[in-house]
């Protein structure tokens, strides 16, 4: 406890603190701009860090991960762009939330959600790195595998009330998963020849495309020029939920925080595949899971507690153990090793003062990013109010821009092509939600397998019968038979009425 | 229910065709599953669930009044596909080869120029101020602050984007 309030103290120096609130102003940017997202952020201004001391230079890049881990939801929410890809699931409830009239709630809540899990998981990462980051190592390809299962387990309740279309489009985003070069024998799939998609369908371009874009064409196919712009932006300002909304959200806020943290820590995996794995969850236990895909609070608390949080748990294995927890920590390996510092379980004992102020940058930078998010939406919604034709070309600018700003040329038939494909889904029904899970989680689900299967020699049953792995997957059949089995128990009740 | 089932056979003829291509996807001498295995598997699940579908769609459509006539809402929403959503999409397209070769500042102030006038059916002066302010946004945004490469076109264009980048 001294050490951290030690460390909240250098972090109360003006050039600590400043390094803070500018890395969080960064981060909530770079998290907005679709196409840039925390990782692309750390990456491009790493090397400006050369300029500042060490504990400077890790301070401004862990605020602009958090914060930039947070602002994707900004565009989510007000125009169904995922600023980034941790805020995929937000688009799913936010933006429906904002259809209503209810732009605010859901930014606030958003904000609120995101605080809360960024400081459950630094908590946790204070608290309990070395033994969390201990266990995480048990976990093996097995267990991976079967954590993917039960995330794709919710595939039938997403995005519609129709479970075989949900499912058909989740098995469309696994398939898209496999287009590229095959991760363990490096053979070539679907590719036709095509260069561009040696390295698979580039996330962020299909997602624009499959969101923004296709929502884009959605709005232009129901326009008239004399609807009222305005009916549903009056005063559009974020609202930070009341106690009362938020003690009703505190089971959702507290699995998202913890499934984030414990996704966080597994390396490989980072926040988006939190986000994805907490709001399925939250799907699953809900009494209601129709609801979700349709503007509810819960669908906006899950998956942005559970990113935010999946930030401290990244941060786990990569201070105790020298691992990177996600692919934004792999990128800020590199500032630690500019900055003479060598990552391992010795870190601790040889940097302790730096490592416990990096501990207090973290919590003081999650409570900055709620004002600079309150500042920053505040702003951002009053873009709502301009004319849809304005707003649509600047969307569809930000959309064909964004994609350039990959580096892949390739980018912008990607997200030409998902429009189309988006839009033609939507018209004949297939939700778009359940092909994010199929697409992120396919790969890692794919290559646990696969792995696990050769360590085991082809024994399939001594794969499912590990512990850890046969809970997960007793967990998964459970979660996908239970709609049909509660389906037919209804009937059955009410046929005996 | 029509645009359901030409859907749903869509899906079936182009998952028979990819799961026919992982014949051809070369294996690894010592691994047992090989590249081949998951979007077998993956497929194979989308073939038998689609025809599942269209059999269930086929006897709602026995079961269904036919009730094909279109609201108002419907005919809006075509005539907006035609004159709107069509040509919006084509405009994208056409914003994305011209990039390449005009380069972004000039393909972006036609693009937006275009696409607005798609929406709005109409000439203003605003369809003319707000492509030069979007577009400097975007330059200043992308090119100045996040320093990315965006495209300088070709021949005199390149020269002109030079001036600027």
């Amino acid at each position: 406890m001294e050490d951290l309030i030690a460390g909240l103290f250098v972090n109360l120096h003006i050039e600590n603190l400043a390094m803070i609130m500018v890395g969080t102003i960064v981060g909530v940017i770079f998290g907005a701009i679709p196409g840039v997202g925390p990782m692309e952020g750390v990456a491009l201004l790493i090397p400006m860090t050369y300029i500042m001391t060490p504990i400077q230079a890790l301070l401004f890049l862990v605020a602009l991960y958090s914060a930039g881990t947070y602002g994707g939801s900004i565009t989510a929410v007000l125009f169904r762009i995922p600023g980034s890809a941790e805020a995929v699931m937000t688009t799913l409830d936010g933006y429906e939330m904002a259809k209503k009239g209810q732009a605010g709630k859901a930014l606030g809540i958003a904000i609120s959600s995101s605080a809360f899990g960024g400081l459950f998981g630094v908590m946790v990462m204070i608290l309990l790195a070395p033994i969390l980051a201990g266990i995480a190592l048990r976990f093996g390809p097995a267990e991976y595998f079967a954590l993917c299962v039960l995330g794709l387990s919710v595939m039938p309740s997403v995005g519609t009330s129709q479970p075989t279309k949900a499912v058909v489009a989740g098995l469309f985003g696994l398939f898209l998963s496999t287009v590229g070069m095959d991760p363990i024998s490096g053979a070539l799939r679907f590719t036709f020849g095509n260069t561009a998609l040696i390295g698979g369908i580039p996330f962020i371009s299909s997602m624009i495309g499959l969101f923004a874009a296709t929502e884009l064409l959605n709005q232009i196919t129901t326009y008239r020029k004399d609807r009222r712009e305005t009916a549903a932006v009056e005063k559009i300002r974020s609202e930070l939920p009341g106690l009362r909304e938020l003690l009703s959200l505190r089971w959702t806020l507290l699995r998202g925080a913890i499934i984030g943290t414990w996704v966080g820590i597994l390396p490989g995996v980072g926040a988006t595949t939190a986000a994805i794995i907490g709001y399925s969850q939250e799907v699953r236990l809900s009494k209601h899971p129709e609801r979700f895909g349709t503007g509810i609070a819960e669908g906006i608390a899950a998956p942005e507690s559970a990113n935010n949080a999946a930030v401290g748990g990244a941060m786990i294995p990569l201070l105790s153990l020298g691992i990177p927890g996600s692919g934004t920590t792999a990128v800020m390996v590199g500032a630690f090793l500019i900055h003479g510092l060598r990552l391992g379980p010795l870190l601790m004992v040889e940097h302790r003062p730096l490592v416990y102020a990096l501990f207090g940058g973290m919590l003081l930078s999650n409570i900055m990013m709620v004002v600079v998010g309150l500042v920053a939406c505040r702003y951002a919604a009053k873009i709502l109010s301009i004319p849809y034709p304005f707003l649509a070309t600047v969307i569809a600018s930000f959309c064909i821009v964004g994609s350039y700003a990959l580096g892949d040329i390739y980018g912008i038939w990607f997200v030409i092509s998902f429009a189309i494909i988006g839009y033609l889904m939507g018209r004949t029904g297939f939700p778009t939600a359940p092909v994010i899970l199929g697409y992120v989680l396919g790969p890692i689900a794919e290559a646990s397998f696969r792995r696990a299967f050769i360590i085991a020699g082809g024994d399939v049953l001594a794969i499912v019968t590990r512990p850890i792995t046969f809970v997960l997957l007793l967990l998964a059949v459970l979660s996908f038979l239970w709609p049909s089995i509660a389906g037919c128990t209804t009937k059955r009740r009410k046929g005996a009425v | 229910m029509k645009s359901e089932i030409l859907a749903n056979v869509v899906i079936l003829a182009l998952g028979c065709f990819f799961l026919y291509l992982t014949e051809h996807i070369k294996g690894f001498a010592h691994e047992a599953l090989g590249g081949a295995f998951w979007p077998r598997m993956v497929l194979l699940l989308l073939v038998g669930l689609t025809m599942f579908h269209i059999i269930g769609c086929l006897r709602k459509r026995d079961n269904a009044r036919d009730t094909e006539t279109p609201s108002g809402k419907q005919s809006l929403e075509m005539a907006n596909i035609r004159a709107r959503v069509v040509p919006a999409l084509l405009s994208l397209v056409a914003y994305g080869i011209l990039m390449k070769h005009l380069g972004f500042i000039i393909s972006s102030l036609i693009f937006q120029a275009v696409f607005l006038y798609i929406l709005e059916r109409q000439v203003s002066w605003r369809n003319l101020v707000v492509p030069f302010v979007l577009t400097s946004v975007l330059f200043i945004l992308f090119v100045r602050v996040m320093a990315l490469p965006l495209p300088r076109g070709t021949g005199i264009f390149r020269e002109f984007s030079h001036l600027f980048y």
